[in-house]
């Protein structure tokens, strides 16, 4: 079993470029994730495409929005008309 | 909640080929033989030559999109005792067509960028992290590799641990569709599955985790072909007690009467042809086309070469060269 | 905890209408992650740019255009695009009670319970005269400005409304060829039939949790903690018995474990 360590990251640190590969050479190495990807669902507020997995849904009309758009609000997810 | 619930059955448009076994075929009588299955018919109908690009949209004189863009998917192993099915996993429905695209003024595609909201900054899309909130603003980054972690091997292996009446799944519990297609040499074992499954009218209850997420799925075998349904776990589909909805009322027989006479007026035994068209997508479609022969508002596009969509594929293509045995394009498995 | 209502309609079969009030029978339960800033961890924002000149397009500037054919769109105007939307209505019209089986379970798509919205009389009558004559109702209705196909069902004593996919969006597999593959033999059938009735059983939803979603609670609370997390790789189980062997070996390994 192969073993690994992950770093811990909380908080608002910061990390100098070089660490995380920003260069365009390290950047194309790296492959798109699905999560960084046009995925099949449609915002209904946005317009713009996300993944299934990555879907809210508002608790007042049920419609998807993506997570860029959710809103949080007293522990339940809205659709930015119905915030 | 119901759970012995008569889930609805498709008819046998495709007999299945496969010989019956010596267990006893299970009479259920629920089974239409012929013209029950309401499904896309005219989808099947389209051939003639396959679009061998991504993203062509075939021409479609009956208004219904074929054009297809997905992903390369997920591969995993069915397990089914100590058998191994080494499958790969295509979406079964597509996207509901979002029809409109963007553009600016000049009628170009726009793009999609992420920034910081604080300084404006643009970010690279594959410098982009994932992370789970614990506290207003403050984030815990998790890493595919740590997620994968969580339950490594669900991640790779589709277990089916029990066999149930296809009967008894309640549509309730229904959420999305995936084709398993063989990989590698499992084809023997994929179609031994697929047989008893058909001849039995069961379905395999499986669970496997895609995408960070752990999916419940029945999988069907429809004319040799395993389909996996993903279901909702019981938590997450709501009582009508945690809903609030009033205490059931045994009705009046003379409403009940009544009601009955109500649906007999209704009754139909097909489901009218035009019944699951895309109304809006169409009228979309006429109003579009209508400028286009007018010559109004008419762009033409080059596809930009959009990094967002990196190794899309025709779906139908793919799932046909899968089932055919021939290694599918686009390979680069990427982990979904 | 009572759910707020989603929609108030009325169901309308002929001249019968029977009042009600939607609701949600999903219940969200997923681990749901931000995309954030790799340095700042802050949460990102989104804008659409015009990719000739990188200039950011503002949502108001956002001119809609329909793909007729790869690579020729028509631009539709605002007003087009209104003229389009359906009227707003509170009627969810029946267009036909089919019988039960006849639904392909492929087609529903999102379930909704719908609770009596004064007239409790008519609801439960209703559903239990669907019940008894075996049927489900095809409804259409429109509900926030988007048009919506669905099947009247009942669960137990309550009606249930679950929107059903429109004709594109399955993929047909009659329209696949079968997977190429050698016939099974009259041994290996057998056994596998035998494999499969002594794990068949009833369909009981309750047993199964969402295990996954736990492991990851478990995996932010470390993180969180500051506990570094092993990485781990699944094991890749390589096995060069026959399928018959195989199968041999899983029925006796069932036996034992009910012995």
């Amino acid at each position: 079993m192969k073993r690994g360590k992950s770093k811990t990251r909380t908080g608002r640190g910061a990390q100098p470029a070089k660490a995380r590969g920003r260069g365009i050479r390290a950047r194309a190495r790296r492959a798109l994730r699905w999560w960084q990807a046009r995925g099949t669902e449609t915002c209904s507020a946005c317009a713009h495409s996300y993944h299934y997995e990555m879907e809210y849904r508002c608790v007042d009309c049920d419609r998807g929005v993506c997570a860029l758009c959710a809103v949080r609000e007293r522990e339940a997810v809205y659709c930015p008309e119905c915030a | 909640m119901a759970t012995a619930r008569k889930a609805s059955k498709k008819g046998g448009a495709r007999k299945s080929t496969a010989p019956k076994s010596g267990a006893a075929r299970k009479a259920t009588g629920a089974r239409k033989a012929t013209g029950a299955r309401k499904g896309p018919k005219r989808v099947t109908r389209r051939s003639g030559a396959a679009a061998t690009r991504p993203r062509a949209a075939r021409p479609d004189p009956d208004g219904a999109n074929d054009d297809v863009r997905v992903r390369p998917f997920w591969s995993g192993t069915v397990t089914f005792g100590l058998v191994s099915i080494p499958v790969d996993l295509y979406p079964a429905n597509r996207p509901r067509q979002a029809g409109l695209r963007m553009l600016s003024e000049e009628g170009t595609p726009l793009r999609r960028e992420y920034h910081n909201p604080d300084t404006g900054e643009r970010i690279d899309n594959r410098d982009v992290v994932r992370g789970f909130e614990i506290e207003k603003g403050e984030f815990v980054v998790l890493t595919d590799e740590e997620l994968e972690s969580a339950e490594p091997e669900r991640t790779r292996d589709i277990s089916l641990d029990a066999f149930v009446d296809v009967d008894e799944l309640d549509p309730m519990y229904f959420d999305r569709a995936y084709f398993l297609a063989p990989r590698e040499n499992a084809g023997k074992a994929y179609r031994l599955l697929a047989d008893v499954m058909e001849n039995n009218d069961l379905a395999g209850i499986a669970r496997f985790v895609m995408r960070s997420k752990e999916y419940l799925v029945a999988i069907m075998a429809d004319g040799g072909i395993l389909r996996a349904e993903t279901m909702r776990f019981a938590d997450e589909v709501r009582t009508p007690e945690e809903i609030g909805l009033p205490k059931p009322k045994k009705p009046r027989p003379a409403d009940v009467a009544a009601m009955k006479k109500a649906i007999a007026r209704l009754a139909s035994e097909e489901l009218p042809e035009d019944a699951l068209q895309d109304e809006y997508l169409a009228e979309l479609r006429r109003i579009a086309e209508a400028k286009r022969r007018r010559g109004e508002d008419v762009v033409e596009v080059e596809e930009p070469g959009d990094e967002e969509d990196v190794g899309v594929i025709d779906l139908m293509d793919a799932l046909r060269r899968s089932m055919e045995g021939a290694r599918a394009s686009g390979r680069g498995r990427k982990r979904a | 905890m009572a759910a707020r209502a989603i929609w108030k309609a009325e169901i309308g079969l002929g001249k019968t209408k029977v009042p009600v009030k939607l609701y949600s029978a999903v219940s969200d339960r997923t681990v749901h992650f931000r995309l954030l800033d790799p340095d700042t961890l802050t949460p990102v924002s989104q804008r659409m740019v015009a990719p000739d000149s990188g200039r950011e397009v503002k949502n108001e500037e956002v001119e809609k255009g329909f793909e007729v054919q790869p690579g020729l769109l028509v631009k539709l105007e605002p007003a087009e695009l209104e003229k389009l939307e359906p009227k707003p209505s509170r009627d969810i019209e029946i267009i036909a009670f089919v019988p039960d089986a006849e639904i392909d379970h492929r087609w529903y798509d999102r379930p909704y319970y719908l609770g009596p919205d004064g007239d409790a009389e008519a609801y439960f009558a209703l559903a239990e005269a669907l019940r008894k004559e075996g049927r489900e109702g095809l409804a259409r209705w429109t509900m926030r400005g988007k048009r919506y196909v669905g099947a009247l069902r009942t669960e137990g004593p309550y009606l249930v409304l679950i929107t059903l996919r429109h004709l594109e969006e399955v993929v047909d597999a009659s329209a696949l060829p079968r997977p190429q593959a050698a016939a099974p033999t009259k041994a290996e059938a057998r056994m596998a039939e035998q494999l499969v009735e002594m794990l068949r059983g009833p369909f009981e939803p309750q047993k199964y949790r969402d295990e996954y979603r736990h492991r990851v609670t478990e995996l932010i609370e470390a993180k969180r903690k500051g506990k570094v997390v092993p990485i781990r790789k699944p094991r890749r189980k390589k096995t060069d018995e026959s399928l018959e062997k195989l199968l041999e070996k899983s029925l006796k390994a069932r036996k034992k474990g009910a012995a």
